[in-house]
């Protein structure tokens, strides 16, 4: 379909258009744009996505994305190494990170189960999280996995692979409720129902 | 509940309509092919975003949108009355870019309740159809699924807790099937059916005990109505028929007991979930080879007794279609039952395939409906007294215009 372009171009947009969201028409969009660009921009571009592949890593203790191993949050000594927060993706921890409340370290697992996109335990770093148990001066797991189908069963899978080696390890999973500026009216029954569970104590 | 006003734009064979519904029932005539059909689907849509089963929704959209227009979209917007206060309804599909070309343009579509933006789950319940069409005889005569479908889409008009465990339910098996083919290939560890074992359970059992309860309520209302409409020839009973207790359900009847009541079957939630426990564990075997879950309630059925013969396999095609027409008022009582309200009824050309007595019988039992629309070829099959109260309207070629009585 692009044989009337330079091959670069082309060769641009089929790039593009393997991008998650993004069609045929976006793709060329995006590509043209690029072109029409000084090309200053256009090589800061092209720089950014060179240093994706080249300067990142994966921290050896909580495999979050890093330009070096072990990542800051892991080097901070001011951090509580007794607790770990396990989340699905390295976005996650900005999140979490954002609220500026947490306290503790992370472990990464790059995923959730999920038989359809034969995403299996054995492709997370669950491994790696029962290593960290075993050897680390951890009191709490907090799982903050996402609150779907695939979160919880992984949330549960991790639970039961680290209880196998621990026991008396305090064991939480994140809160489940109404989000700030909702609408009690047009909450689902099932959010209602576990916002009502974990009710807690006034004042 | 009434529905007051329908508008449609790019709708099907409708480049443009505005109509205002009347009091009392309401009598779409015309030919075939004119656009009675696309009406009365535009009016299911409002109550479910879906269109029928069967009816593909990408078609939804005007043949001949995409080329007088720059944009291929469509627009359905209802006004309801009700008990609970008035409600508007819109919905607009366009087709747009997919990801991937392949799937080619996929169908968005954006629901607007009160002026307000709602996922598909939230519209559920708010206006309440029961759409008749003559495939209803399948209710009866064909597969388990379509008894399934019969259930759940009544009980998803009520019941919004069932809708979306049923919908967590099908993820779950979804997620469960592809694992034990991944378990068949070496993949995965049996040990990690676990997790998924225990949310198959716990929303199965939430559909199920529903299931069992709206089938026990159904029966109660649809004896009265079977008696009346078939004017004699054996008591109808309904019987649900869990898979667990049945390797072949759906191909005999009489899996139950005789004599076994509802109640007795319905038993309680926590024996629910230790027999369904059991049989997965009692399957697992086959599972594990076919990469499918044989047992839960997406392998139910339902059976229809009539006089003690099960009408699946062995009524005759008029004992099916009474049976079937009882299970469709049923459907509307006891929607109006649970919602307080009658749910708007649509007979989509269903007279036509009755006697002059049943089709009287029918008309006479949806008295009581706060409204009906109802399809046809031929006018004059109708009642003349019911026609009486009754406004006529035609439908040709994509419009909609008032019947000019010909004679006074």
């Amino acid at each position: 379909m692009t044989t009337s372009l330079p091959a670069a171009v082309g060769r641009l947009i089929d790039e593009f258009s393997r991008l998650p969201g993004i069609g045929p028409k976006t793709a060329s969009r995006l590509a043209f744009y690029l072109l029409r660009m000084p090309p200053a921009q256009a090589r800061a571009l092209s720089e950014a996505l060179r240093g994706i592949t080249e300067g990142i890593v994966h921290c050896a203790r909580c495999h979050n994305l890093a330009e070096s191993s072990p990542c800051p949050v892991c080097a901070d000594p001011g951090r509580d190494a007794g607790l770990v927060c396990v989340v699905e993706e390295p976005l996650d921890v900005q999140a979490l990170e954002r609220t500026h409340e947490y306290r503790g370290l992370y472990h990464v697992l790059h995923g959730a189960i999920s038989p359809v996109d034969r995403i299996g335990p054995a492709d997370l770093r669950i491994g790696e999280l029962v290593s960290r148990v075993r050897v680390e001066p951890i009191r709490e797991l907090i799982l903050a996995t996402n609150p779907s189908l695939e979160g919880d069963a992984t949330a549960m899978y991790v639970e039961r692979a680290v209880r196998a080696v621990n026991t008396d390890l305090r064991i939480t999973r994140l809160a489940r409720g109404l989000p700030m500026g909702g609408d009690i009216e047009y909450a689902d029954e099932q959010t209602l129902a576990r916002a009502m569970k974990g009710r807690s104590e006034r004042g | 509940m009434r529905l007051r006003q329908l508008s449609l734009t790019h709708f099907r064979c409708y480049r443009q309509l505005a109509l205002t519904l009347p009091d009392g029932p309401v009598v779409l005539a015309g030919q075939n092919a004119q656009g009675k059909t696309s009406l009365l689907e535009a009016v299911y849509m409002l109550a479910t975003s879906r269109a029928p089963h069967g009816v593909p929704d990408r078609q939804l959209i005007y043949w001949n949108a995409g080329r007088d227009e720059t944009w291929p979209f469509s627009r359905v917007l209802g006004a309801v009355e009700r008990r609970e206060g008035p409600l508007t309804i819109e919905l607009l599909s366009t087709l747009q870019e997919g990801g991937s070309d392949a799937e080619g343009p996929r169908l968005i579509k954006r629901i607007h309740v009160n002026q307000a933006p709602r996922r598909a789950m939230d519209l559920l319940g708010q206006f309440n159809v029961v759409l008749f069409t003559p495939q209803d005889l399948e209710i009866v005569a064909g597969a388990p699924a379509e008894r399934r479908r019969y259930l759940d889409g009544l009980l998803c008009q009520v019941d919004s807790t069932y809708c979306r465990a049923l919908s967590r339910y099908n993820q779950v098996l979804t997620q469960r099937n592809h694992l034990l083919r991944l378990i068949r290939e070496r993949r995965g560890l049996a040990s990690e059916l676990a997790f998924w074992d225990e949310r198959l359970i716990q929303d199965g059992v939430l559909v199920l005990a529903r299931r069992l309860e709206a089938t026990a309520q159904l029966e109660a209302i649809a004896v009265d109505l079977h008696e009346r409409m078939a004017g004699g020839g054996g008591a109808l009973s309904l019987r649900y028929h869990m898979s667990w207790n049945d390797p072949s359900v759906g191909e005999k009847g009489g899996v139950l007991a005789d004599g076994a009541s509802l109640g007795e079957a319905g038993g309680h939630s926590r024996d629910l979930a230790a027999d369904f426990a059991a049989a997965l564990e009692r399957s697992r075997p086959a599972q594990l080879a076919r990469g499918v879950t044989p047992v839960g309630p997406h392998r139910d059925d339902l059976s229809f007794m009539v006089g003690g013969v099960d009408m699946r396999g062995f009524g005759s095609r008029g004992q099916q279609r009474t049976v079937a027409l009882a299970l469709k008022l049923a459907e509307a009582r006891l929607m109006a039952q649970r919602r307080g309200d009658w749910p708007v009824v649509l007979l989509d050309d269903v007279l036509s395939e009755l006697d002059p007595g049943r089709r009287g019988r029918l008309l006479s039992l949806l008295e009581d409906v706060d409204q009906t629309i109802l399809t046809t070829a031929d006018q004059a099959m109708l009642p003349t007294d019911w026609l009486r109260r009754a406004t006529l309207l035609v439908v040709e070629a994509g419009a909609v215009r008032p019947h000019v009585a010909s004679s006074s």
